[in-house]
């Protein structure tokens, strides 16, 4: 016992040795093979996020992406490119270093590890409209395309503007209920993009009454409102379900018969969130 | 003198167990206490290991106050054999028996060829050497109560404390325990102080007897001097005879409930 | 006998090793077994002419090896937390979370990452929240200066509900990108692993556990009843309070750095209960080996049985764990209630 014990302490003391002292010379290694020019743009790019991806896209440097987020999906030449982890959760870094990458778009909490690789990186905190407008045109900075940039959120800008002056004639604002995913009474709220583009189209939205972008509304909440629109999204709830849920027939939206599904992507971080502010005012003040 | 008991009274929280309990302990002594249950025998044994602190009055060990002790240095002293052992779990014989040895022992010391020694001749004189690799939940019961013994004897104490030993053994087995015990203190030195149920088997092993009843001490000093069938009748509550067999041990025979 | 059980732990060592090399070698990198030999040799000191590509050496000596060696340190000492507490308590259910350190670590953490803080402040957050809980707990199981095991576990368990509410009201506030990463925290894993959080974590847990070690006289005794203890010469409340404070260490700087990775704390004990016994002698290292050898070969299997997707640690080990158990318990027929 004494003799392993001995043998056991003495190469643990060792290896750590060893180990702690090379580390020491690792710390600020550059990773890359072959360094790249602090002038040139990043051709190299992981995208961890669905709305980086589809703004690169956009901005026509698809091309230059390596990675992707796991459950991207727009535009279709994403099934090509490797799929590497997601912004949130985890993402395997040996996939990631393979790729040598000169640049990682992530969320902000996973910048911190990528650095340690001496990777560039830009990490995501996108909540509001304004958010958008603001990650396109850094994505467009960093990767030289500020001018296309800066064009895709005039051209939304505008979009938008056409609805707002259209949507401001009107006096009376529906009562906007917005179930998000498959939870019942989960809606978004002030600070949340999907608010922008309710208010934007001309409705009110009823999470905004509460506090936090992510609220969940109680039942009586929501039939005491009463709204006039509910908007769902894609994977939640069925139009039908939604009609059959308890004491719901109450309300105006379902005896109207103004529900609306809507896909993932309507609430995304993308310059396709507008086409949610057209269909929104579309559905809210010129379909019967 | 070893253990003087001077004006002991014990409380527990307004329940009083014990009250004016005064007596000495001779070394190389085999003492029984005996009494009706609920006397506060137990609670007077955990009185002298310090488990218990007395409400007022004071123990000495070997002439030093029982407060001044750490409990450390009174395992060295005294060993404990418990009514109830738990044996639940996965130690072997000498694992368990070794346990005694942990009073001597400081911080980063280990245990060395000299405890392994005690330990195994304790193990012997309590005859279960044999069984020193089996899993103590393979024991019988008399077996397990062995083990504790051996157990208490390898904390190498002057004095050992038995709460009820004979409980759970059969009457062969009763005799050689107690038979044991007397070996023990002839040969080895120890002072023996042990609760008993059984009358008889205190007259017949003990040099002394203390009959505790009611929260006092009704009597203390050697069997023939003390017992006698009026003193019986008012702690047991039980009439009896009592009469010396051709050997001369005095013997006990109950008649009747009174 | 005592030959014997030496011998298990000399062979839990040699698994730990071999499972050590087997690790270091897996992963979505295409290197081959020579080239991580040749540069670990060239790390210790020896074959100085590597010639290895860089990316060799970036990825084994910082993407996998502080992964694997943060496994083995948080391993054991769950293992031994959950051994010390099992023993504590005299219950087959304690673990390492049995004093409400999981919920306060949770909290700590969903603060921390709530408010923006950086990895390390959510570490360190975890950390003190652990602590704070740990504390919290102590004091409302403590009746006339007397910690009463019962009360513990039942405070323990109260503290727990509570921190855990909180953690659901603060996931209610958080945006969508927070609460995941808050949820993912919580599920434990250790693909933030990083030579930072090796430096701070090996000297505590290294001394802690071999601190507890020196305390098995005190952990078999207190086994036994507290008459028995006591007579043994076991200050009981001294004592319980001492390997309380190192546990809850231990869990601390554990989960700060991983997150709550379930299991291993309980079931690594009582595995190696069955094999090499209760004596604490070899129990606290044959656990501590135990959770090291769990704990990696889970971590390894989590990072490379399906790419890119990381399998969270916790459903590693319990489905590795619990069949293992069950398999050995039957083989046990006299087991009931057996520490």
């Amino acid at each position: 016992m004494k003799k392993i014990k001995i043998i056991y302490i003495v190469s643990i003391l060792f290896i750590s040795f060893n180990l702690i002292k090379c580390n020491l010379n690792q710390n600020k290694k550059n990773i890359r093979e072959g360094k790249s020019n602090k002038n040139e743009y990043p051709k190299r790019i992981i995208s961890l996020t669905t709305a980086a991806t589809e703004i690169i896209f956009e901005l026509g440097a698809g091309d230059r992406i390596v990675g992707v987020s796991s459950n991207s999906n727009y535009p279709p030449e994403v099934s090509k490119i490797k799929k590497i982890g997601s912004s949130y959760g985890s993402v395997n870094i040996e996939m990631v270093l393979s790729l040598k990458p000169d640049l990682i778009i992530c969320s902000k909490s996973q910048t911190e590890i990528f650095k340690e690789y001496g990777i560039k990186t830009y990490g995501t905190t996108t909540c509001t409209l304004n958010d958008v407008y603001k990650l396109i045109l850094e994505i467009g900075e960093i990767i030289g395309k500020s001018s296309e940039a800066e064009k895709i959120v005039t051209l939304m800008k505008k979009r938008i503007n056409e609805i707002v002056e259209k949507q401001k004639r009107f006096d009376k604002k529906p009562l906007v209920y917005f179930e998000s995913g498959k939870t019942f009474g989960k809606t978004r709220g002030k600070g949340s993009l999907t608010n922008d583009l309710i208010e934007l189209a001309g409705g009110k939205n009823i999470g905004s009454e509460l506090v936090g972008a992510f609220p969940i509304l109680s039942n009586e909440f929501i039939i005491e409102k009463n709204p006039d629109i509910i908007i769902v999204e894609e994977y939640g709830a069925s139009i039908d379900e939604i009609k059959k849920r308890e004491a719901w027939h109450k309300i105006k939206a379902v005896q109207k018969n103004k529900i609306l599904k809507v896909p993932i992507y309507y609430t995304n971080y993308t310059p396709r969130c507008v086409e949610a502010i057209e269909a929104f005012y579309k559905f809210f003040y010129e379909e019967k | 003198m070893i253990i003087k008991v001077n004006d002991v009274s014990f409380k527990y929280d307004s329940d009083v167990i014990l009250e004016n309990i005064s007596f000495e302990i001779q070394d190389k002594e085999i003492i029984s206490i005996i009494g009706p249950n609920g006397a506060g025998k137990t609670t007077l044994l955990k009185c002298l290991y310090k488990s218990l602190k007395p409400k007022t009055g004071s123990i000495y060990l070997f002439n030093k106050n029982l407060n001044l002790y750490k409990q450390k240095e009174i395992a060295k002293k005294i060993g404990l054999v418990p009514q109830n052992s738990e044996h639940n779990y996965f130690f072997t014989v000498e694992e368990a028996v070794i346990m005694g040895r942990y009073p001597h022992h400081k911080k980063f010391s280990k245990e060395t060829k000299e405890d392994f020694e005690i330990a195994k001749r304790n193990m012997e004189l309590t005859d279960i050497y044999k069984l020193k690799d089996k899993y103590i939940t393979e024991l019988s019961g008399g077996e397990f109560q062995r083990l504790i013994i051996a157990r208490a004897l390898t904390q190498t104490p002057t004095i050992l404390l038995f709460d009820e030993p004979t409980l759970h053994l059969d009457l062969k087995h009763q005799f050689e325990l107690l038979e044991l015990l007397k070996r023990l203190v002839d040969e080895n030195n120890i002072t023996i102080l042990m609760v008993l149920h059984d009358i008889n088997l205190a007259v017949r092993f003990s040099d002394k007897i203390l009959i505790l009843s009611n929260k006092k001490i009704i009597a203390y000093g050697e069997p023939e001097k003390i017992l006698n069938v009026e003193i019986i009748r008012n702690v047991f509550g039980v009439e009896v005879e009592i009469n010396k067999s051709k050997t001369g041990i005095l013997n006990i025979f109950p008649i009747k409930a009174v | 006998m005592k030959k014997n059980k030496i011998i298990i732990i000399e062979l839990l060592f040699i698994i730990l090793i071999i499972v050590f090399f087997i690790s270091i070698f897996q992963g979505y990198s295409n290197i081959t077994y020579k080239e991580v030999i040749k540069l670990l040799l060239n790390k210790i000191g020896f074959y100085n002419n590597a010639n290895l590509p860089e990316y060799v050496e970036t990825i084994i000596i910082i993407v996998r090896l502080p992964r694997i060696i943060l496994a083995i340190l948080i391993g054991a000492a769950l293992a031994v937390s959950g051994c010390v507490m099992q023993g504590i308590f005299r219950n087959v259910m304690a673990g390492p979370y049995t004093t409400g350190i999981a919920s306060g670590a949770s909290f700590g953490a969903a603060l921390f990452i709530n408010f923006g803080f950086s990895l390390k402040f959510v570490t360190a957050g975890a950390f003190l929240f652990s602590i704070f809980t740990a504390f919290f707990v102590y004091l409302l199981a403590v009746k006339n200066s007397y910690l009463q095991k019962e009360r513990l576990i039942l405070s323990g368990m109260v503290i727990s509900l509570f921190f855990s509410s909180l953690v659901s009201f603060i996931q209610y506030l958080s945006s969508d990108p927070n609460l995941r990463e808050i949820i993912f925290w919580i599920m434990g894993g250790f693909w933030k692993a990083n030579w930072h959080s090796v430096k701070i974590v090996l000297p505590i847990i290294l001394i802690l556990i071999i601190l507890l070690n020196t305390y098995y006289r005190e952990l078999n005794a207190l086994l036994l009843s507290e008459e028995e203890a006591k007579s043994l010469g076991i200050n009981c409340k001294k004592v319980r309070m001492i390997i309380l404070i190192f546990s809850s260490l231990l869990t601390a700087s554990a989960v700060s750095v991983s997150g709550i990775i379930a299991f291993i704390g309980l079931i690594c004990p009582h595995i190696m209960r069955l094999i090499i016994g209760s004596d604490n002698k070899y129990l606290l290292i044959a656990s501590a080996l135990a959770g090291s050898i769990l704990l990696l070969i889970t971590d390894t299997l989590s990072r490379s049985i399906v790419y890119p997707v990381e399998i969270p640690v916790g459903i590693l080990t319990s489905l590795l764990g619990v069949p293992f158990f069950i398999f050995l318990l039957k083989r046990h027929k006299k087991s009931n209630q057996i520490l």
